[in-house]
């Protein structure tokens, strides 16, 4: 399976990169929602993809609606992945069509929790 | 103006937290952090109903040690801008904590990382988390700003690749 | 120096290998090589609590002769799950399938469900259960239906009456859903919805020491905590749990406890992956 991580800092997507890498997926990254959505538009497109809300060029909240509102893209599942911590953000988010919401900081159990609830990992028996 | 609630004990808890989902191990309780000039700052800006800064502060052998870990990355290989993006996103994590105790409607700015101080001296206004990472000198500030102005820096000394 | 270095074989990772085996000689936790950066993760809380520098001090600590204390709190820390909310998943949804369809029929009469969760640590486990049953039954936003709590320790019960949690430990396992639609910021803390913390209650409660009259429980939640006493201790336990749950009333353990040992009055029903045991109607 196929991950992408998108967050404007390079720390932070080597981060995210060696959690899912842990977890089986593969990794693509993007700096910016656009350059996700270009990538996408490209062909690389990802099973889970984990979004930062605030970056340059395109943010979380448009990339998750853009995501969202092509066809071809329905079986993506958008995870954020942010500092945004308040709930009228993550209602926000959710409304927007985000499967699953990660507040910074987190620890990597916290996204193979969420990974587990969505069942895109096996949880052990 | 909008209030902070945030306790100087409650800051200390919210840096230990986030150190301990990134770093081992945690930073421990310093009486002084000084760094002289050696100095690596990341900070944000918090706008909106409360306005102020929060600054991660510590020396450059201390960035590259953070740049190493967060980018898992041996130090030789680590340039300015590395050490900036990592710094950068500390700030924003710290920041973001910080920026959630301000009462009512706020924002938070894009990191930025300079190798000066950011911060006004002598003012009241201003929380300090004084402590050591591995052996290297860490602060972590929060200073309220009264007038917006002051929230530009001039002449600042950029720590990123535009420069 | 830090030890999250993606060089290849070095000697942190031979002392995460160390680890490794002594987490694997004494639990069911299976430590690969390839997903250390999880693992050390967890291993971080413990290090911190013990004044341990890095993961090289650590491993030389648990080869030596070393403290009980720390290898227990080593293999719970690898055990990770421990304060998540719905923890190990399966349970909730037997909970959800079986459990309380059963018991919504059961009491239609009476409107009344009690549920106890015996060692409810710092609350997660109550709360989880509250949330799902009020988004999953909304009929019984009309019942009479009350969660207690009980733990050792008098540290966490705090924190679960105060139902007020950090966003590391909201981030464990909680749904996005269930986060925007029952928990509210308060700082940089979440807190549960006043309308769910109202329905529950907690108190302390020693397994081993002269229990509190209560009143006849509908579910007791006790997971994986019965696994660290003695087998003829816990069967008094158990025993006891069965005197107060209500006839027909469900004790749920952990996924991975198989047996009650030999205590009589009880059948067992598997619901999808979790074994729970019913009381006998009499």
């Amino acid at each position: 399976m196929l991950a992408m991580v998108i967050d404007d800092s390079r720390a932070m997507r080597s981060i995210l990169r060696r959690i899912v890498v842990e977890l089986g997926f593969d990794v693509v990254e993007a700096a910016d929602g656009q350059e996700a959505l270009d990538k996408m538009s490209a062909g690389e497109v990802p099973d889970l993809a984990l979004v930062d809300w605030n970056m340059p060029v395109r943010d979380g909240l448009s990339f998750v609606t853009e995501v969202r509102a092509n066809k071809e893209w329905r079986g993506v599942t958008l995870m954020m992945v942010t500092t945004e911590g308040e709930h009228a953000q993550i209602v926000r988010a959710l409304a927007a069509g985000a499967h699953e919401y990660v507040i910074k900081p987190f620890t990597p159990d916290a996204i193979m929790d969420k990974l587990q609830i969505l069942g895109l990992v096996g949880v052990p028996a | 103006m909008m209030t902070l609630a945030l306790a100087p004990a409650e800051l200390k808890s919210m840096v230990d937290e986030i150190w301990s989902s990134l770093f081992q191990p945690v930073p421990t309780d310093a009486d002084d952090a000084d760094m002289g000039s050696d100095l690596v700052v990341g900070f944000v800006d918090i706008s909106g109903g409360w306005l102020g800064r929060v600054a991660v502060e510590t020396t450059d052998a201390g960035a590259v040690a953070i740049a190493s870990s967060m980018l898992a990355a041996e130090p030789h290989t680590l340039g300015d801008e590395d050490l900036a993006d990592a710094i950068g996103e500390l700030a924003n994590i710290v920041g973001g904590s910080v920026k959630s105790c301000v009462e009512g409607q706020s924002s938070l700015s894009l990191p930025s990382v300079e190798r000066q101080n950011v911060l006004r001296h002598g003012t009241s206004e201003l929380m300090t988390v004084t402590t050591h990472w591995l052996d290297h000198p860490l602060r972590v500030r929060v200073q309220q700003i009264r007038v917006v102005e002051e929230l530009t820096a001039n002449g600042a000394h950029h720590l990123d690749a535009a420069s | 120096m830090t030890t999250t270095s993606i060089a290849p074989r070095t000697t942190a990772d031979h002392h995460f290998e160390t680890i490794g085996q002594f987490v694997e000689s004494r639990s069911a936790i299976l430590c690969p090589p390839d997903k250390r950066y999880l693992f050390e993760a967890r291993l971080r809380p413990v290090m911190r609590d013990h004044g341990i520098a890095d993961i090289a001090e650590l491993a030389t600590k648990l080869k030596g002769a070393g403290s009980l204390v720390l290898g227990e709190a080593v293999i719970e820390a690898m055990t990770t799950n421990e304060t998540s909310w719905f923890r190990d998943i399966h349970p909730f949804e037997a909970m959800r399938t079986g459990v309380f369809p059963d018991l919504i029929e059961a009491r239609a009469a009476t409107r009344k469900l009690s549920v106890w969760s015996a060692a409810c640590s710092t609350g997660q486990e109550l709360y989880s259960l509250a949330m799902m049953l009020d988004l999953q039954f909304p009929e019984l936003q009309r019942w009479n239906v009350s969660f207690h709590g009980t733990d050792i320790s008098n540290e966490v019960l705090a924190q679960a009456k105060a139902a007020k949690y950090s966003a590391l430990e909201v981030n464990r396992g909680l749904p996005a859903q269930y986060l925007a639609r029952y928990m509210e910021r308060d700082g940089s803390h979440y807190v549960v919805a006043e309308s769910l913390r109202r329905q529950a209650t907690f108190a302390k409660l020693n397994f081993i020491a002269p229990w509190p009259p209560m009143a006849r429980f509908d579910v007791v939640l006790c997971r994986n905590v019965l696994i660290y006493f003695d087998m003829d201790v816990r069967v008094r336990i158990v025993r006891k749990i069965r005197d107060v749950l209500a006839p027909g009333g469900y004790l749920i353990l952990g996924s991975s406890e198989t047996s009650l040992g030999s205590v009589e009055g009880f059948t067992r029903t598997v619901f999808g992956r979790t074994t729970v045991y019913r009381k006998e109607q009499r």
